[in-house]
């Protein structure tokens, strides 16, 4: 079975999944961040409903993003340490806007066709992006992530034609979608029965092992390298060694 | 062996501690058994670190994810213990740089989940002070915490447990050398680099105010600007030849501060006993000169090898052996906390220390 966590966006999720992807089991907060208290106790809330134990388990998976850095880390950093003192079963890892394509390409949206398109809040008003196609039961990717800033949405989105969208960016940016756009009711924020169902079908960026399944913060830290050397002036973050 | 050493009432889990720390810059780990580190593994970020001229915690953090569960495996291995030796995980939940500490907390939590294990979360201030129990100290004794973040004198009473005595009024020292050390013009990290051009310059060369806070606190922040004004005072060419000198003098100047409120602190608490713990106490002119005052006044000195002095997990494994150990699945909530403030906030009121020793551990799985 799988152990599934998604935690790239202010939801916070896990499921237990049989290796065919269907949900067992599924715990879902959309209260807001609060990944660290409620991660663990979701995990362990799956596992005694479904009446299963970690004997039973054979992958544990987390959605990679790209989301909100600090969630996101907690779930891997979850799914890292309970694969690593597990020591048997494999860890996973998909790309969060893979998910959610498999999830949209499920919703009856698109059954009447058009490309799948994720969106997921990058905050500061932009989305992280990505385009894919139905393929056989599956999906697959045919454009790479993308940061676009929210005023650019709607002329992004129309460029590429009629597009089913999902994912919390879709909800949050609703108002700014091109009429070229339909947006999928049920695919709202990324979940766990979703992470486990895309590494149970082998979606796009699907990656295995601990030197793979880490984040994809589709951003670079804020902060930028100065000029080496003495004399430069402090720029830098707060004084080394333990914070206040 | 050596939990006989642990104190009267305070059980320590009867096996080795899985530790870990990522409060800050530092990913460590370790395996501690009783007051005996059997393993310390800390993977430092100063290179990393060192292009930004600061530690910047969004780079931190990333990094924590990528060396957290390598560096745990490498205590475990030096170690030699395997998960089904281990009677307990330990972790730093606080202060520090909260995505910091997330991904350490996430992680230990997480491990101690699968193996069953109680969690003991750890203040990294009290790990810092049970550094010292390595070298065999008992309390009661007053510990000098000095590091980038903090400068206080802790009177340790039991355990871990302490009371503060003094504190600083303004900037911590390790702030007060990294500033020096940025004013010099010296590279990353700071109190380091100052240290070292120190330790070849005359202390005697530039005066800096002798004076110092009424009562028992600390302060820097004058030191610095003095500082300042030296080095305006002087042209570029004698900055040039002297700054070694005048680093040395600014270091004897912080160095005298500590080490005069430390011996004061303890004459006053009635202590015989001092130690120090914190980044700072790795400056070996602090070293030197409290090793000096402590013999010429008769206090015995504890003095951490540097390696239990900086950021490691080493300290947090020997603090938790005088911690409750909250049993599974009690701590799956459990949150980080970035202040002291929100320590409270984090969770309602703390299990307190049971008298007896933690439950037995239950059969694995599930
Ligand atoms: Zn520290």
């Amino acid at each position: 079975m799988i152990v599934a966590l998604e935690t790239a966006t202010t939801a916070c999720s896990a499921a237990l999944c049989a290796t065919d992807g269907s949900v067992v089991a599924e715990r879902v907060s959309l209260a807001g961040p609060a990944h660290s208290r409620l991660l663990l106790p979701f995990v362990r809330e799956v596992l005694e409903e479904a009446g299963r134990g970690w004997d039973d388990v054979g992958t544990v998976a987390a959605g990679l993003g790209p989301g909100a850095f600090t969630g996101l880390r907690i779930g891997i950093a979850t799914a890292r340490a309970l694969a690593q003192a597990d020591g048997r079963a494999e860890l996973a890892g998909v790309p969060t806007l893979s998910a959610l394509a498999l999830a949209l390409a499920g919703a009856p949206e698109a059954a009447s066709g058009g490309r799948l398109v994720p969106l997921v809040d990058g905050r500061r008003r932009e989305v992280f992006a990505a385009v894919f196609e139905p393929d056989g039961d599956g999906v697959r990717q045919i454009e790479d992530v993308a940061v676009v800033p929210a005023d650019e949405l709607a002329g992004w989105l129309a460029d590429r034609g009629p597009v089913v969208v999902g994912g919390d960016g879709a909800a949050l940016y609703g108002e700014l979608l091109p009429p070229s756009a339909r947006a999928a009711a049920g695919v709202v924020a990324p979940t766990a029965a979703m992470v486990g169902r895309a590494v149970a079908c082998g979606a796009p960026g699907v990656v295995r092992g601990p030197d793979l399944v880490l984040p994809l913060y589709g951003r670079a830290p804020d902060a930028k390298p100065r000029a080496a050397g003495p004399g430069s002036p402090g720029a830098g973050g707060p004084t080394r060694g333990c914070a206040p | 062996m050596r939990t006989d050493l642990a104190e009267p009432g305070q059980a320590a889990p009867a096996g080795p501690i899985l530790a870990v720390e990522t409060s800050c810059d530092d990913t460590s780990s370790a395996v501690v058994h009783g007051r005996e580190v059997l393993s310390s593994v800390v993977s430092s970020q100063d290179e990393l670190h060192a292009q930004f001229g600061g530690v910047v915690p969004e780079v931190a953090s990333r990094r924590h994810t990528e060396l957290v569960n390598e560096v745990i495996a490498e205590a475990m291995s030096r170690a030699g213990v395997t998960w089904d030796d281990l009677a307990a995980v330990a972790v730093t939940q606080g202060p520090g740089l909260i995505g910091a500490l997330l991904v350490g907390l996430a992680t230990a939590k997480s491990v101690a989940c699968r193996r069953r294990l109680p969690l003991i979360p750890v203040n990294h201030l009290q790990g810092h002070i049970a550094a010292n129990y390595a070298l065999g100290i008992e309390a009661p004794f007053i510990c000098l915490v000095a590091s980038g973040g903090h400068t206080l004198l802790a009177v340790v009473e039991e355990g871990v447990r302490y009371r503060v005595a003094a504190k600083t009024l303004d900037d911590a020292a390790g702030e007060a050398f990294d500033k020096g050390a940025r004013l010099l013009g010296l590279g990353y990290p700071g109190g380091k680099e100052l240290d070292r051009l120190a330790a070849r310059g005359d202390p005697g060369f530039a005066r800096f105010p002798r004076s110092m806070p009424r009562g028992r606190g600390f302060s820097f922040s004058g030191l610095k600007t003095a500082l300042l004004y030296d080095l305006r005072d002087r042209d570029e060419a004698e900055v040039e030849a002297h700054r070694a000198d005048i680093a040395a003098s600014y270091q004897a100047a912080i160095v005298r501060q500590l080490v005069e409120k430390t011996v004061a602190g303890a004459q006053h608490e009635g202590l015989r006993s001092v130690a120090v713990a914190g980044g700072v106490a790795a400056n070996s002119g602090l070293r030197a000169a409290l090793t000096q005052a402590c013999e010429a006044e008769g206090l015995r000195l504890s003095l951490p090898p540097l390696s239990l002095c900086t950021d490691n997990a080493g300290m947090i494994g020997l603090a938790a052996g005088f911690l409750p150990a909250l049993p599974w699945p009690d701590y799956l909530d459990l949150d980080a906390f970035a202040s002291d403030a929100e320590a409270k906030a984090a969770r309602p009121p703390r299990t307190r220390r049971p008298e007896r020793a933690p439950r037995p551990r239950r059969p694995r799985g599930a």
